[in-house]
């Protein structure tokens, strides 16, 4: 159990291409702390810089109080867990899980009673003596587990160890890891690009986008109150909707015959709306004096059990839009609905940096 | 569908008696004594010499110094098909590592010379290969007869290809688990590559155990002579005007042939997978 630190960690390819360009982030002791992001964002480059199979361009990263930069993978005392299990394939379950036992020269028995011990806790004690080859993927990902544990080390590292199961295993063994993490209380870092892996894993999320962390914070806060637009759209499916919304003197206008009422100070003349699909309501009139009304012209509705996303246009041309609605929606597509939203649901950001705008908390009528 | 399986086996069994038949011949006219060779031409049924021939070829010392037994040539040739066979895997492994794990200064550019001397053949080069081992003083040794031809571009080739072809992850996971360079050759990568081993083996064994010129240049001893140059030895009685000891050559034949066609009979399943799978 350790504290990792990283302070304006960078890394720059040859080429000159900058992967990671200044995260700084601490890990506090036994924390689950999830990087997630795009493909290419740098997640996996920066857990690699943590775990020491890439060189750091420039900062620091501390394991447990000590810089780490220059110190070999074996010798930082982590564990990694990989996307595609990594097992020797020629060794035992036994084996692949004793090797870095043994390189270590630790003593025979020791080895054999936390292999024991990791194998029981995992549920694979009965596969010991076999190859991976013989093993399923939720098998071989369990062992890759056990090959991280048996080492009791100061923090895990996951780089998508769940991608390559199929859906149902991949929800079962997300508990697990969670459950796992927990009962040992092991400082850990883990790379998905799955919002949804990343929200009910993490004790913290930190989001990543072309090698910038755009916000840290714990998975509910990131939801409510998303710092960008790549935040808000990357969280969150189906993703927010952004409407874009124009300043016409005395007060803000989102389209022609939608009503806004939200009043604060800004000098820019174009915002973007965020509205989650699940925070629209379909009124039963077409007056409201919620902070947002509009009407929604649907074009399709999808079914998908427990709840229906109704797809369509804000007005008659305006952009499309997807509400989200609990049970089957019984709506046909040409039809046109009355959405409002309230004041506390909307999200404001500018159009041009995309970050988030702080709305006075004072809510106007123009 | 009987049709074409008919014409499917009448192809098939004609192949294989094409290329048996020479082979059955030797043996069986290995089996007659020569008088009756000379008499009645190669044979095909077996005659009753067998076990009088064999016991000859293996035991009686013959060539120009009648010191060396068929027992000493087929030694020799085991050690140098083996000889050979090991070599080359141990180097070639070697050099792929280096090329394929380390990032080295014109690896690349390494790789390609190496794999363009593929194109040169031996003949290319005996001349200065032999100036280089007579002046080192290893003509008439095993090691001027294995070590001037242990480098092996065809098994560098095939352990690079192996090699790239293993997951990066697996590296990143020994070097986490604390596996140094040397370890991670010896205990990951070698175990790994066993069916490409067994399959660099069989092809480095047979050319090894099939070597005519180099081990006719190399060495001039009659103690360091092989199967293969033993047959020769045999059927030049011609030049002096005696009876050729044609069935005692046929079984020579056989017994060169014999440990190949073992090595290829045994490790054939190995073979077939480190040529068409890789296990990773």
């Amino acid at each position: 159990m350790a504290v990792i630190s990283l302070q304006d960690v960078r890394k720059v390819y040859a080429g000159n291409v900058e992967a990671v360009k200044g995260v700084s982030l601490t890990i506090e002791n036994g924390e689950f702390i999830v990087l997630v992001g795009p493909s290419g964002c740098g997640k996996s480059t920066l857990l690699r810089m943590v775990a020491g199979l890439e060189e750091i361009t420039s900062g620091t990263v501390q394991i447990g109080g000590s810089v780490v930069n220059k110190v070999e993978p074996a010798d930082r005392d982590i564990a990694m867990v990989f996307q595609n299990y990594a097992l020797y394939p020629h060794m035992s379950v036994y084996d692949n899980m004793a090797y870095g036992l043994k390189n270590r020269g630790m003593d025979r028995d020791e080895i054999a009673n936390r292999v024991r011990i990791a194998a029981n806790k995992l549920e694979i004690a009965e596969y010991l003596d076999r190859k991976p080859r013989a093993l399923s993927g939720g098998q071989r990902q369990r062992v890759a587990m056990g090959r991280a544990i048996v080492r009791e080390p100061k923090a895990f590292l996951f780089d998508e160890p769940l991608s390559n199961l199929d859906a149902k295993l991949r929800v079962q063994m997300r508990l697990e890891i969670k459950k796992l993490q927990k009962s040992l209380g092991t400082t850990s870092l883990y790379v998905t690009h799955d919002q949804l892996e990343a929200m009910t894993l993490a004790d913290r999320l930190v989001v990543l986008n072309g090698g910038v962390v755009e916000q840290i914070g714990t998975p509910i806060e990131v939801y409510e109150k998303p710092q960008s637009t790549f935040v808000a759209s990357f969280i969150g499916s189906p993703a927010m909707n952004f409407l874009p919304v124009t300043n016409v003197g005395t007060h803000w206008r989102l389209q022609q015959g939608s009503g806004l009422r939200v009043h604060f100070d800004t000098d820019v003349n174009e915002l973007t709306l965020g509205v989650r699909p699940e925070d629209f309501t379909i009124a039963n009139g077409p007056q409201s004096d919620e902070a947002l009304s509009a009407s929604l012209l649907v074009s399709a509705v999808e079914l998908v059990g427990a709840e229906s996303f109704v797809h369509g246009t804000l007005g008659e041309t305006g952009p499309e839009i997807i509400v989200r609605v609990h049970g089957k929606a019984g709506y046909v597509a040409g039809e046109t609905l009355a959405l409002t939203a309230s004041y506390e649901k909307l999200h404001f950001f500018d159009t041009k940096t995309g970050k988030c705008l702080k709305v006075s908390p004072s809510r106007a009528i123009a | 569908m009987r049709r074409v399986h008919f014409w499917d086996h009448l192809i098939l069994i004609l192949g294989s008696l094409l290329m048996l038949m020479p082979i059955l011949y030797a043996f069986m006219t290995s089996t007659h004594d020569p008088v009756s060779i000379f008499r009645n031409g190669m044979q095909l049924s077996p005659g009753g010499h067998f076990f009088e021939t064999y016991h000859t070829i293996l035991t009686k010392a013959g060539g120009f110094t009648k010191e060396v037994t068929g027992v000493t040539m087929f030694w020799n040739s085991m050690i140098l098909g083996i000889g050979f066979a090991v070599g080359k895997i141990v180097i070639s492994m070697m050099a792929a590592y280096a090329i394929v794990y380390f990032r080295l200064p014109f690896a690349s550019f390494f790789f390609w010379i190496i794999f363009s001397s593929l194109l040169l053949p031996l003949e290319v080069r005996i001349l200065p290969s032999y100036e280089i081992v007579q002046s080192m003083g290893m003509m008439n040794s095993y090691a001027g007869l294995i070590i001037p031809l242990i480098a092996s571009a065809t098994g560098t080739f095939y352990f690079r290809q192996f090699f790239k072809s293993v997951p990066d992850e697996l590296v990143e996971a020994a070097r986490i688990d604390g596996a140094g360079p040397v370890k991670f050759f010896l205990d990951i990568l070698v175990p790994l590559s066993r069916t490409m081993i067994a399959a660099i083996f069989i092809i480095m064994f047979v050319y090894g155990w099939n070597q005519y010129l180099w081990p006719t240049l190399i060495t001039t001893d009659e103690s360091f002579f092989t199967l293969v140059r033993g047959i020769k030895q045999i059927t030049q009685v011609y030049a002096e005007s005696r009876l050729p000891k044609v069935n005692e050559a046929m079984a020579l034949s056989i017994l060169a042939m014999l440990p190949p066609i073992l090595v290829v009979i045994i490790f054939q399943s190995w073979f077939v997978k480190g040529l068409v799978e890789s296990e990773k």
